[in-house]
Protein backbone atom coordinates (compact mmCIF):
# COMPACT_ATOMS: atom_id res chain seq x y z
CA UNK A 1 0.00 0.00 0.00
CA UNK A 2 2.71 2.34 1.03
CA UNK A 3 4.75 1.69 -2.40
CA UNK A 4 1.49 1.85 -4.64
CA UNK A 5 0.97 5.82 -2.89
CA UNK A 6 4.92 6.69 -3.23
CA UNK A 7 4.57 5.63 -6.86
CA UNK A 8 1.00 7.06 -7.69
CA UNK A 9 3.22 10.79 -5.63
CA UNK A 10 5.55 10.05 -8.15
CA UNK A 11 4.07 9.76 -11.50
CA UNK A 12 1.69 12.50 -10.74
CA UNK A 13 4.85 14.90 -9.53
CA UNK A 14 6.21 13.51 -13.12
CA UNK A 15 3.49 14.95 -14.88
CA UNK A 16 3.21 18.35 -13.05
CA UNK A 17 6.86 18.69 -13.99
CA UNK A 18 5.78 17.83 -17.34
CA UNK A 19 3.13 20.44 -17.47
CA UNK A 20 5.88 22.41 -15.92
CA UNK A 21 8.21 22.07 -18.72
CA UNK A 22 5.43 22.68 -21.51
CA UNK A 23 4.37 26.08 -20.12
CA UNK A 24 7.94 26.81 -19.84
CA UNK A 25 9.35 25.83 -23.16
CA UNK A 26 6.45 26.49 -25.54
CA UNK A 27 7.48 28.87 -28.35
CA UNK A 28 4.59 30.96 -29.73
CA UNK A 29 4.77 31.56 -33.67
CA UNK A 30 3.67 35.57 -33.62
CA UNK A 31 2.61 37.18 -36.84
CA UNK A 32 2.92 41.03 -36.73
CA UNK A 33 0.76 42.31 -39.75
CA UNK A 34 0.77 46.26 -40.55
CA UNK A 35 -2.28 46.60 -42.94
CA UNK A 36 -5.53 48.46 -42.88
CA UNK A 37 -8.41 46.59 -40.90
CA UNK A 38 -12.31 46.44 -40.37
CA UNK A 39 -12.59 45.60 -36.64
CA UNK A 40 -16.83 45.75 -35.90
CA UNK A 41 -17.18 49.24 -38.20
CA UNK A 42 -13.99 50.64 -36.83
CA UNK A 43 -11.52 51.39 -39.54
CA UNK A 44 -7.92 51.31 -38.13
CA UNK A 45 -4.95 52.61 -41.04
CA UNK A 46 -1.74 51.00 -40.88
CA UNK A 47 1.15 53.38 -40.38
CA UNK A 48 3.63 53.63 -43.37
CA UNK A 49 6.87 52.17 -41.64
CA UNK A 50 6.88 50.69 -38.36
CA UNK A 51 9.77 49.06 -35.67
CA UNK A 52 9.37 46.19 -33.97
CA UNK A 53 11.05 44.96 -31.60
CA UNK A 54 10.62 42.51 -28.32
CA UNK A 55 12.68 41.99 -25.09
CA UNK A 56 15.36 44.42 -26.24
CA UNK A 57 16.55 42.71 -29.06
CA UNK A 58 17.12 44.46 -32.21
CA UNK A 59 14.28 46.09 -34.26
CA UNK A 60 12.87 44.68 -37.54
CA UNK A 61 11.21 46.97 -39.36
CA UNK A 62 8.06 46.66 -42.02
CA UNK A 63 6.48 48.97 -44.50
CA UNK A 64 2.96 49.61 -44.99
CA UNK A 65 0.84 46.07 -45.87
CA UNK A 66 3.81 44.05 -44.71
CA UNK A 67 4.17 41.54 -41.94
CA UNK A 68 7.12 40.19 -39.86
CA UNK A 69 7.40 36.53 -37.90
CA UNK A 70 8.55 36.09 -34.44
CA UNK A 71 9.41 33.16 -32.30
CA UNK A 72 8.86 33.75 -28.50
CA UNK A 73 9.03 31.35 -25.63
CA UNK A 74 7.44 32.48 -22.33
CA UNK A 75 3.91 34.00 -21.94
CA UNK A 76 5.08 37.48 -20.84
CA UNK A 77 7.10 40.03 -23.35
CA UNK A 78 8.09 43.63 -23.86
CA UNK A 79 6.88 44.88 -27.17
CA UNK A 80 8.55 47.97 -28.30
CA UNK A 81 6.66 49.79 -31.53
CA UNK A 82 8.20 52.55 -33.14
CA UNK A 83 5.80 54.10 -35.95
CA UNK A 84 7.60 56.24 -38.31
CA UNK A 85 6.98 57.87 -41.40
CA UNK A 86 7.66 57.08 -45.33
CA UNK A 87 10.79 59.45 -44.76
CA UNK A 88 12.04 57.15 -41.65
CA UNK A 89 11.16 60.22 -39.30
CA UNK A 90 9.78 58.97 -36.28
CA UNK A 91 6.25 59.77 -35.52
CA UNK A 92 5.93 57.68 -32.10
CA UNK A 93 6.81 55.38 -29.89
CA UNK A 94 4.87 53.09 -28.02
CA UNK A 95 5.49 50.14 -25.28
CA UNK A 96 3.40 47.57 -24.12
CA UNK A 97 3.64 44.38 -21.82
CA UNK A 98 1.96 41.72 -24.28
CA UNK A 99 1.07 38.26 -21.78
CA UNK A 100 0.63 35.13 -24.58
CA UNK A 101 -1.57 32.08 -24.08
CA UNK A 102 -0.42 28.62 -24.45
CA UNK A 103 -1.47 29.25 -28.52
CA UNK A 104 1.13 27.97 -31.15
CA UNK A 105 0.01 30.64 -33.81
CA UNK A 106 -0.77 34.51 -32.67
CA UNK A 107 -1.50 36.83 -35.07
CA UNK A 108 -1.78 40.50 -34.07
CA UNK A 109 -2.77 43.60 -35.77
CA UNK A 110 -0.59 46.39 -35.22
CA UNK A 111 -3.01 49.10 -36.40
CA UNK A 112 -5.40 47.72 -33.73
CA UNK A 113 -2.63 46.78 -30.95
CA UNK A 114 -1.35 50.80 -31.08
CA UNK A 115 -4.83 51.51 -30.58
CA UNK A 116 -5.64 49.63 -27.48
CA UNK A 117 -4.57 52.01 -24.27
CA UNK A 118 -4.13 49.33 -22.29
CA UNK A 119 -0.40 48.54 -21.08
CA UNK A 120 -0.82 44.81 -20.58
CA UNK A 121 -2.27 43.54 -23.31
CA UNK A 122 -3.19 39.32 -23.30
CA UNK A 123 -3.52 37.91 -26.72
CA UNK A 124 -4.29 34.78 -27.78
CA UNK A 125 -4.01 32.84 -31.11
CA UNK A 126 -4.32 29.16 -32.63
CA UNK A 127 -3.11 26.25 -29.85
CA UNK A 128 -2.01 23.80 -32.86
CA UNK B 1 48.28 -18.05 -8.64
CA UNK B 2 48.94 -15.05 -10.86
CA UNK B 3 51.77 -14.39 -8.76
CA UNK B 4 53.19 -17.69 -9.56
CA UNK B 5 53.74 -16.42 -13.19
CA UNK B 6 56.60 -15.59 -15.19
CA UNK B 7 57.13 -12.44 -16.33
CA UNK B 8 56.92 -13.31 -20.10
CA UNK B 9 53.50 -14.72 -18.62
CA UNK B 10 52.76 -11.61 -17.44
CA UNK B 11 53.07 -9.78 -20.25
CA UNK B 12 51.55 -11.88 -22.57
CA UNK B 13 48.16 -12.12 -20.17
CA UNK B 14 48.52 -8.28 -20.25
CA UNK B 15 48.65 -8.03 -24.22
CA UNK B 16 45.67 -10.72 -24.22
CA UNK B 17 43.43 -8.90 -21.99
CA UNK B 18 43.87 -5.29 -23.62
CA UNK B 19 44.32 -6.48 -27.35
CA UNK B 20 41.43 -4.72 -28.51
CA UNK B 21 42.53 -1.67 -26.91
CA UNK B 22 46.15 -1.91 -27.84
CA UNK B 23 45.50 -2.64 -31.28
CA UNK B 24 43.47 0.70 -31.70
CA UNK B 25 45.59 3.10 -30.44
CA UNK B 26 48.36 1.42 -32.60
CA UNK B 27 46.04 1.92 -35.87
CA UNK B 28 45.05 5.56 -34.19
CA UNK B 29 48.67 6.12 -33.90
CA UNK B 30 49.18 5.70 -37.45
CA UNK B 31 46.55 7.40 -39.14
CA UNK B 32 46.49 10.22 -37.08
CA UNK B 33 49.68 11.45 -39.39
CA UNK B 34 48.22 10.48 -42.20
CA UNK B 35 45.59 12.37 -42.00
CA UNK B 36 46.98 15.29 -41.86
CA UNK B 37 44.36 16.81 -38.84
CA UNK B 38 45.41 19.19 -36.79
CA UNK B 39 45.34 18.74 -33.12
CA UNK B 40 43.00 21.19 -32.56
CA UNK B 41 40.64 19.99 -34.49
CA UNK B 42 41.27 16.15 -33.15
CA UNK B 43 40.85 17.34 -29.55
CA UNK B 44 37.62 19.34 -30.25
CA UNK B 45 36.17 16.34 -32.53
CA UNK B 46 37.13 13.77 -29.42
CA UNK B 47 35.22 17.01 -26.32
CA UNK B 48 32.57 17.03 -28.81
CA UNK B 49 31.83 13.03 -29.62
CA UNK B 50 32.53 12.44 -26.08
CA UNK B 51 29.90 14.79 -24.94
CA UNK B 52 27.59 13.13 -27.84
CA UNK B 53 28.07 9.57 -27.05
CA UNK B 54 29.27 8.82 -23.72
CA UNK B 55 25.69 8.17 -22.49
CA UNK B 56 24.77 5.86 -24.40
CA UNK B 57 27.53 3.49 -23.80
CA UNK B 58 27.33 4.31 -20.25
CA UNK B 59 23.81 2.92 -20.31
CA UNK B 60 25.21 -0.38 -20.97
CA UNK B 61 27.03 -0.63 -17.64
CA UNK B 62 24.23 -2.17 -16.00
CA UNK B 63 23.21 -4.77 -17.99
CA UNK B 64 26.78 -6.08 -17.90
CA UNK B 65 26.46 -5.88 -14.09
CA UNK B 66 23.71 -7.99 -14.15
CA UNK B 67 25.37 -10.70 -15.93
CA UNK B 68 23.14 -9.89 -18.78
CA UNK B 69 26.10 -9.34 -20.96
CA UNK B 70 25.47 -6.01 -23.97
CA UNK B 71 22.29 -4.78 -24.41
CA UNK B 72 21.64 -4.84 -28.04
CA UNK B 73 18.07 -3.70 -26.66
CA UNK B 74 19.25 -0.78 -26.21
CA UNK B 75 17.75 0.25 -29.46
CA UNK B 76 14.26 0.11 -27.91
CA UNK B 77 14.99 2.95 -25.57
CA UNK B 78 16.88 5.22 -28.28
CA UNK B 79 13.00 4.55 -30.09
CA UNK B 80 11.57 6.23 -26.73
CA UNK B 81 14.32 9.26 -27.08
CA UNK B 82 13.31 9.58 -30.81
CA UNK B 83 9.33 9.78 -29.68
CA UNK B 84 10.05 12.26 -27.35
CA UNK B 85 11.43 14.05 -29.38
CA UNK B 86 8.80 14.03 -32.17
CA UNK B 87 6.18 15.59 -30.05
CA UNK B 88 7.90 18.03 -28.33
CA UNK B 89 8.96 19.32 -31.71
CA UNK B 90 5.36 19.16 -32.37
CA UNK B 91 3.95 21.16 -29.31
CA UNK B 92 6.77 23.80 -30.36
CA UNK B 93 8.33 22.82 -26.51
CA UNK B 94 12.38 23.99 -26.90
CA UNK B 95 15.42 24.85 -24.76
CA UNK B 96 15.90 23.28 -21.91
CA UNK B 97 12.06 22.22 -20.64
CA UNK B 98 11.83 20.79 -24.30
CA UNK B 99 14.78 18.32 -23.82
CA UNK B 100 13.63 17.68 -20.07
CA UNK B 101 9.77 17.09 -21.35
CA UNK B 102 11.58 14.67 -24.29
CA UNK B 103 12.91 12.19 -21.37
CA UNK B 104 10.21 12.50 -19.62
CA UNK B 105 7.94 11.56 -22.16
CA UNK B 106 10.33 8.82 -23.33
CA UNK B 107 10.59 7.48 -19.63
CA UNK B 108 7.01 5.66 -19.65
CA UNK B 109 7.86 4.22 -23.08
CA UNK B 110 11.06 2.61 -22.39
CA UNK B 111 10.01 1.32 -19.01
CA UNK B 112 7.34 -0.33 -20.53
CA UNK B 113 9.67 -1.65 -23.47
CA UNK B 114 11.87 -2.75 -20.72
CA UNK B 115 9.75 -4.38 -18.94
CA UNK B 116 9.26 -6.51 -22.38
CA UNK B 117 12.68 -7.03 -23.23
CA UNK B 118 13.63 -8.13 -19.63
CA UNK B 119 10.48 -10.69 -19.58
CA UNK B 120 12.03 -12.34 -23.31
CA UNK B 121 15.17 -11.93 -21.85
CA UNK B 122 14.36 -14.17 -18.82
CA UNK B 123 13.52 -17.00 -20.85
CA UNK B 124 16.77 -16.70 -23.11
CA UNK B 125 18.82 -16.93 -20.34
CA UNK B 126 22.44 -17.40 -21.74
CA UNK B 127 21.40 -16.22 -25.25
CA UNK B 128 20.80 -12.26 -24.07
CA UNK B 129 22.70 -10.53 -27.03
CA UNK B 130 21.70 -12.51 -29.66
CA UNK B 131 17.97 -12.33 -28.25
CA UNK B 132 17.97 -8.62 -27.55
CA UNK B 133 19.66 -7.73 -31.06
CA UNK B 134 17.05 -9.68 -32.56
CA UNK B 135 14.69 -8.00 -30.23
CA UNK B 136 15.55 -4.92 -31.36
CA UNK B 137 14.20 -5.60 -35.07
CA UNK B 138 11.09 -6.66 -33.68
CA UNK B 139 10.25 -3.34 -31.88
CA UNK B 140 12.03 -1.45 -34.64
CA UNK B 141 8.85 -2.82 -37.11
CA UNK B 142 6.07 -1.40 -34.29
CA UNK B 143 8.08 1.96 -34.00
CA UNK B 144 8.01 1.92 -37.97
CA UNK B 145 4.23 1.41 -37.53
CA UNK B 146 3.30 3.80 -34.96
CA UNK B 147 5.60 6.40 -36.48
CA UNK B 148 5.00 5.67 -40.28
CA UNK B 149 0.53 5.07 -40.18
CA UNK B 150 -0.83 6.00 -36.29
CA UNK B 151 1.09 9.53 -36.07
CA UNK B 152 -0.78 12.28 -37.85
CA UNK B 153 -3.74 9.85 -37.73
CA UNK B 154 -4.58 8.19 -34.73
CA UNK B 155 -1.78 10.01 -32.04
CA UNK B 156 -2.20 13.39 -33.09
CA UNK B 157 0.58 14.92 -34.75
CA UNK B 158 0.14 18.33 -36.65
CA UNK B 159 2.67 20.36 -37.75
CA UNK B 160 2.86 20.25 -41.56
CA UNK B 161 6.68 20.70 -40.83
CA UNK B 162 6.26 16.99 -39.33
CA UNK B 163 3.98 14.95 -41.33
CA UNK B 164 3.97 13.78 -44.73
CA UNK B 165 2.38 15.66 -47.55
CA UNK B 166 -0.66 12.68 -47.28
CA UNK B 167 -1.89 13.57 -43.84
CA UNK B 168 -0.27 10.70 -41.64
CA UNK B 169 3.37 9.52 -40.76
CA UNK B 170 6.21 11.32 -39.82
CA UNK B 171 8.58 12.23 -42.46
CA UNK B 172 12.11 10.95 -42.94
CA UNK B 173 13.93 13.78 -41.43
CA UNK B 174 13.11 16.05 -38.66
CA UNK B 175 15.25 19.37 -37.88
CA UNK B 176 15.64 19.67 -33.65
CA UNK B 177 16.34 23.93 -34.14
CA UNK B 178 14.36 23.98 -30.67
CA UNK B 179 16.58 22.34 -28.67
CA UNK B 180 19.98 21.92 -30.76
CA UNK B 181 22.96 21.82 -28.78
CA UNK B 182 21.12 22.91 -25.74
CA UNK B 183 22.62 20.93 -23.42
CA UNK B 184 25.88 21.40 -25.02
CA UNK B 185 25.86 25.25 -24.61
CA UNK B 186 23.55 25.47 -21.04
CA UNK B 187 27.17 26.19 -19.34
CA UNK B 188 29.25 27.69 -22.00
CA UNK B 189 32.91 27.18 -21.95
CA UNK B 190 35.77 28.17 -24.41
CA UNK B 191 39.61 27.37 -24.09
CA UNK B 192 41.32 29.00 -27.13
CA UNK B 193 39.65 27.75 -29.68
CA UNK B 194 38.08 24.99 -28.12
CA UNK B 195 34.41 24.46 -27.25
CA UNK B 196 33.72 22.09 -24.43
CA UNK B 197 29.85 21.20 -23.85
CA UNK B 198 30.64 21.36 -20.02
CA UNK B 199 26.26 20.56 -19.21
CA UNK B 200 26.52 18.14 -21.43
CA UNK B 201 29.73 17.16 -19.19
CA UNK B 202 28.15 17.78 -15.81
CA UNK B 203 24.49 15.36 -16.84
CA UNK B 204 27.37 12.69 -17.47
CA UNK B 205 29.10 13.21 -14.65
CA UNK B 206 25.86 12.80 -12.69
CA UNK B 207 25.34 9.09 -14.31
CA UNK B 208 28.74 8.51 -13.40
CA UNK B 209 27.69 9.30 -10.01
CA UNK B 210 24.55 7.27 -9.93
CA UNK B 211 26.31 4.32 -10.99
CA UNK B 212 29.15 4.69 -8.59
CA UNK B 213 26.27 4.86 -6.27
CA UNK B 214 24.02 1.80 -7.83
CA UNK B 215 27.06 -0.77 -7.40
CA UNK B 216 27.19 -0.45 -3.61
CA UNK B 217 23.10 -0.45 -3.02
CA UNK B 218 21.17 -3.32 -1.86
CA UNK B 219 20.20 -4.30 -5.90
CA UNK B 220 23.23 -3.37 -7.38
CA UNK B 221 24.77 -6.21 -4.90
CA UNK B 222 22.20 -8.36 -6.21
CA UNK B 223 22.73 -7.35 -9.59
CA UNK B 224 26.37 -8.66 -9.32
CA UNK B 225 25.69 -12.05 -7.43
CA UNK B 226 23.72 -12.73 -10.01
CA UNK B 227 26.09 -12.37 -12.60
CA UNK B 228 28.13 -14.81 -10.46
CA UNK B 229 25.96 -17.14 -10.00
CA UNK B 230 22.21 -17.44 -10.85
CA UNK B 231 21.54 -20.78 -9.00
CA UNK B 232 23.28 -19.46 -6.08
CA UNK B 233 21.89 -16.17 -6.14
CA UNK B 234 18.36 -17.66 -6.42
CA UNK B 235 19.26 -20.11 -3.52
CA UNK B 236 20.14 -17.16 -1.30
CA UNK B 237 16.34 -15.21 -2.03
CA UNK B 238 17.52 -12.92 -4.87
CA UNK B 239 14.73 -12.58 -7.15
CA UNK B 240 16.89 -13.50 -9.96
CA UNK B 241 13.97 -12.73 -12.64
CA UNK B 242 12.75 -9.36 -11.15
CA UNK B 243 16.37 -7.89 -10.74
CA UNK B 244 17.32 -8.81 -14.53
CA UNK B 245 14.13 -7.16 -15.35
CA UNK B 246 15.23 -4.25 -13.47
CA UNK B 247 18.55 -3.84 -14.69
CA UNK B 248 17.16 -3.97 -18.28
CA UNK B 249 14.48 -1.67 -17.54
CA UNK B 250 17.03 1.09 -16.18
CA UNK B 251 19.20 0.51 -19.23
CA UNK B 252 16.49 0.90 -21.41
CA UNK B 253 15.54 4.34 -19.56
CA UNK B 254 18.92 5.78 -19.76
CA UNK B 255 19.28 4.47 -23.86
CA UNK B 256 16.45 6.88 -24.23
CA UNK B 257 17.91 10.15 -22.49
CA UNK B 258 21.55 9.00 -24.36
CA UNK B 259 19.50 9.37 -27.30
CA UNK B 260 18.09 12.54 -26.72
CA UNK B 261 21.36 14.01 -25.76
CA UNK B 262 22.76 12.91 -28.85
CA UNK B 263 19.90 13.91 -31.28
CA UNK B 264 20.05 17.44 -29.43
CA UNK B 265 23.60 17.82 -30.05
CA UNK B 266 23.28 16.32 -33.62
CA UNK B 267 20.14 18.70 -33.88
CA UNK B 268 18.60 16.83 -36.59
CA UNK B 269 16.90 13.24 -36.32
CA UNK B 270 16.42 10.68 -39.02
CA UNK B 271 13.11 9.42 -38.05
CA UNK B 272 13.35 6.45 -39.45
CA UNK B 273 17.54 5.41 -38.75
CA UNK B 274 19.55 7.42 -36.36
CA UNK B 275 18.28 4.73 -33.67
CA UNK B 276 19.74 1.84 -36.39
CA UNK B 277 23.39 1.84 -35.28
CA UNK B 278 22.64 3.19 -31.81
CA UNK B 279 23.53 -0.23 -30.09
CA UNK B 280 26.46 -1.56 -32.27
CA UNK B 281 28.09 1.73 -32.22
CA UNK B 282 27.82 1.63 -28.59
CA UNK B 283 28.71 -2.05 -28.18
CA UNK B 284 31.67 -1.54 -30.20
CA UNK B 285 32.77 1.53 -28.47
CA UNK B 286 32.63 -0.32 -24.62
CA UNK B 287 33.87 -3.19 -26.28
CA UNK B 288 37.03 -1.02 -27.66
CA UNK B 289 37.66 0.76 -24.51
CA UNK B 290 38.60 -3.07 -22.96
CA UNK B 291 35.21 -3.65 -21.60
CA UNK B 292 34.09 -7.79 -21.88
CA UNK B 293 30.40 -9.26 -22.05
CA UNK B 294 30.92 -9.83 -18.30
CA UNK B 295 33.18 -7.11 -17.08
CA UNK B 296 32.96 -3.25 -17.83
CA UNK B 297 33.76 0.02 -16.02
CA UNK B 298 33.48 3.68 -16.31
CA UNK B 299 37.23 4.37 -17.66
CA UNK B 300 36.26 1.71 -20.27
CA UNK B 301 33.53 3.67 -21.92
CA UNK B 302 35.64 6.41 -22.06
CA UNK B 303 38.78 5.13 -22.89
CA UNK B 304 36.54 3.50 -25.50
CA UNK B 305 34.45 6.78 -26.96
CA UNK B 306 37.77 8.61 -27.61
CA UNK B 307 39.39 5.30 -30.03
CA UNK B 308 36.17 4.59 -31.84
CA UNK B 309 35.80 7.98 -32.59
CA UNK B 310 39.40 9.02 -33.33
CA UNK B 311 39.31 5.98 -35.87
CA UNK B 312 35.90 7.26 -37.43
CA UNK B 313 36.89 10.92 -37.59
CA UNK B 314 40.66 10.15 -38.97
CA UNK B 315 39.87 7.22 -41.03
CA UNK B 316 38.55 8.81 -43.80
CA UNK B 317 40.89 11.24 -44.39
CA UNK B 318 43.41 8.68 -43.99
CA UNK B 319 41.92 6.82 -46.66
CA UNK B 320 41.42 9.44 -49.13
CA UNK B 321 45.10 10.53 -48.45
CA UNK B 322 46.42 7.24 -49.00
CA UNK B 323 44.35 6.49 -52.36
CA UNK B 324 43.54 9.47 -53.35
CA UNK B 325 40.05 9.91 -54.23
CA UNK B 326 37.26 11.00 -51.52
CA UNK B 327 34.61 8.75 -51.95
CA UNK B 328 37.52 5.89 -51.35
CA UNK B 329 38.27 7.39 -48.08
CA UNK B 330 34.86 7.53 -47.26
CA UNK B 331 34.73 3.71 -48.11
CA UNK B 332 38.03 3.09 -46.31
CA UNK B 333 36.03 4.30 -43.50
CA UNK B 334 33.34 1.83 -43.83
CA UNK B 335 35.65 -0.67 -44.11
CA UNK B 336 37.81 0.56 -40.60
CA UNK B 337 35.60 0.91 -38.76
CA UNK B 338 33.10 -2.14 -39.15
CA UNK B 339 36.21 -4.33 -39.81
CA UNK B 340 37.33 -3.26 -36.35
CA UNK B 341 34.36 -3.82 -35.50
CA UNK B 342 34.56 -7.33 -36.23
CA UNK B 343 38.05 -7.31 -35.19
CA UNK B 344 36.85 -6.42 -31.19
CA UNK B 345 34.53 -9.23 -31.42
CA UNK B 346 36.43 -11.69 -32.59
CA UNK B 347 39.11 -10.94 -30.17
CA UNK B 348 36.54 -11.22 -27.48
CA UNK B 349 35.76 -14.45 -27.91
CA UNK B 350 39.02 -15.58 -28.64
CA UNK B 351 39.95 -14.23 -25.10
CA UNK B 352 37.28 -16.12 -23.47
CA UNK B 353 38.40 -19.33 -24.66
CA UNK B 354 42.24 -18.45 -23.73
CA UNK B 355 40.07 -17.26 -20.37
CA UNK B 356 38.87 -20.68 -19.77
CA UNK B 357 41.93 -22.92 -21.19
CA UNK B 358 43.79 -21.12 -18.79
CA UNK B 359 41.51 -21.42 -15.99
CA UNK B 360 41.72 -25.19 -17.28
CA UNK B 361 45.02 -25.47 -17.24
CA UNK B 362 45.12 -23.95 -13.94
CA UNK B 363 42.90 -26.51 -12.26
CA UNK B 364 44.73 -29.44 -13.48
CA UNK B 365 47.89 -27.51 -11.82
CA UNK B 366 45.99 -27.59 -8.36
CA UNK B 367 44.92 -30.99 -8.66
CA UNK B 368 48.48 -32.36 -9.78
CA UNK B 369 49.75 -30.35 -6.54
CA UNK B 370 47.31 -31.80 -4.44
CA UNK B 371 48.14 -35.25 -4.61
CA UNK B 372 51.50 -35.77 -3.50
CA UNK B 373 50.00 -34.10 -0.39
CA UNK B 374 47.34 -36.94 -0.23
CA UNK B 375 50.05 -39.41 -0.47
CA UNK B 376 52.02 -38.19 2.68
Amino acid sequence: MKRTVFILILIALLVLLGVWMFVLGRQRTVVMRNEDIDRHGITYEAAQIVGISFDGAAETEITYDDAAVFYLVGSSHKLKLRVADEDGNTLRVVEKTIKLDLSKNITVDIPELLENKEEVIKLTGKMW
Amino acid sequence: MSQNLTFTEKLKNFFISNAVPILFVVITLLAVPVSGFSATYLIQEMITRIGRNSFLVLSLLLPILAGMGLNFGMVLGAMAGQIGLIFITDWSIVGIPGLVLAMLISTPISILLGILCGSVLNRAKGREMATSYILGFFINGVYQLVVLYFMGGIIPVKSPSLVLSRGYGIRNTIALDGVRQVFDNMIPLKIGEISIPLGTFFIIALLCLFILWFRKTKLGQDMRAIAQDMKVAQSAGIPVDRTRIISIVISTVLAGYGQIIFLQNMGTLSTYNSHDQTGVFSIAAILIGGATVSRATIPNVFIGVILFHMMFVVSPMAGKNLIGQAMLGEYFRQFISYGIIAIALVLHAWRRQKDKEMERRSLRGVKAEKQPQAEK
